[in-house]
């Protein structure tokens, strides 16, 4: 663990989370408004790094994952918020720049917005493709692949 | 073309400019160096390189659309890549041919229950030759390129003949 942990740093902050360990790793689930606080403060305590940023169709809601990581002390540490369908996060592009493709890549997939995004384009997709990561986005029947002969 | 073979050395040989045309064609097929999937580390770059050399049988990539007769479609085609296809193909000048290489070009392969997936890419550019496998092996794309040099003969043939028919 980080010499100051994390749990500290939010806590100082003065921040509402919820720390617990799964499968994934340290999990601290906050809500998504003190998402930029939050990754700002855990910045300056040696989480220098953004590692991948993601989201998941949870069947509610839609979680938006960011990863972290300690190079010095070796620690990892996964940053968990609930939003809305179609609703929005906060972009952290100016706490970390490497956001700033991940966030494009979430928003085209499971639609929703990252708010102050400086360039908030499509990164994969075309205009007009569903939220296709959405779980409501259904794949295609075995009728619908099959090739006229 | 070992000409000297069938007519012996130092031998004049009559042939129709049709047939010179594509004899000329068929055996230097320059193909677009155009990967978009792992198709393209076979069937483009170990077919290219020292192992199976296709340029001995004349094959060779070229950089440029406008220096290529033959496009090898190598990979899933997803509906933003489709319009960039058709422009690479549009961009290549007559006469242009199309291989459908592996099960992705041609159906949509394992990607095909993807809603951004093009299945087959016959739905954007007319194909002449279609390649089984995933990826296929060089030595299938080595009978692919036969293949298609026997089209082109086929088709030289085929207008030599409507041409007589009319006399």
């Amino acid at each position: 663990m980080p010499a100051t942990r994390p749990a500290d740093v939010l806590h100082a902050c003065g921040i509402p989370f919820e720390a617990s360990t799964e499968a994934l790793g340290d999990v601290v689930r906050l809500e998504s408004a003190r998402i930029a606080d939050a990754l700002a403060a855990l910045q300056e305590c040696g989480f220098d790094f953004l590692v991948d940023l993601f989201a998941t169709d949870t069947g509610e809601r839609l979680e938006v994952t960011w990863h972290l990581r300690a190079f010095a002390e070796h620690a990892d540490l996964y940053l968990k918020a609930l939003v809305d369908y179609d609703g929005a996060a906060p972009s952290v592009w100016q706490t970390y720049p490497s956001a700033l493709y991940p966030e494009r890549e979430a928003a085209e997939l499971l639609g929703m917005t990252f708010t102050g995004h400086p360039n908030p384009k499509r990164l994969l997709t075309t205009d007009g493709t569903r939220p296709l990561l959405r779980k409501s986005v259904l794949i295609r029947t075995a009728e619908e692949v099959r090739r006229p002969s | 073309m070992a000409l000297d073979r069938i007519a012996g050395e130092h031998s004049v040989v009559f042939i129709r400019s049709e047939q010179l045309f594509d004899l000329a064609r068929a055996n230097s097929l320059f193909y677009l160096s155009f990967g978009i999937a792992c198709c393209a580390i076979e069937g483009l770059m170990s077919a290219g390189g020292p192992r199976f050399d296709y340029d001995r049988f004349g094959i060779f990539h070229r950089g440029s659309p406008r220096q290529t007769d033959v496009m090898i479609v190598a990979g899933t085609v997803n509906k933003k890549m489709a319009p960039v296809l058709r422009r690479l193909y549009d961009q290549m000048p007559e006469p242009k041919w199309v291989i459908a290489m592996g099960a992705c070009a041609s159906t949509g392969g394992p990607f095909r229950e993807y809603p951004n997936v093009v299945l087959g890419v016959d739905t954007i550019v007319p194909v002449d030759v279609w390649v089984p496998g995933c990826p296929p092996r060089p030595e299938s794309m080595q009978y692919a390129f036969m293949q298609l040099q026997d089209k082109i003969r086929a088709k030289t043939q085929e207008r030599l003949d409507a041409r007589d028919a009319t006399r």
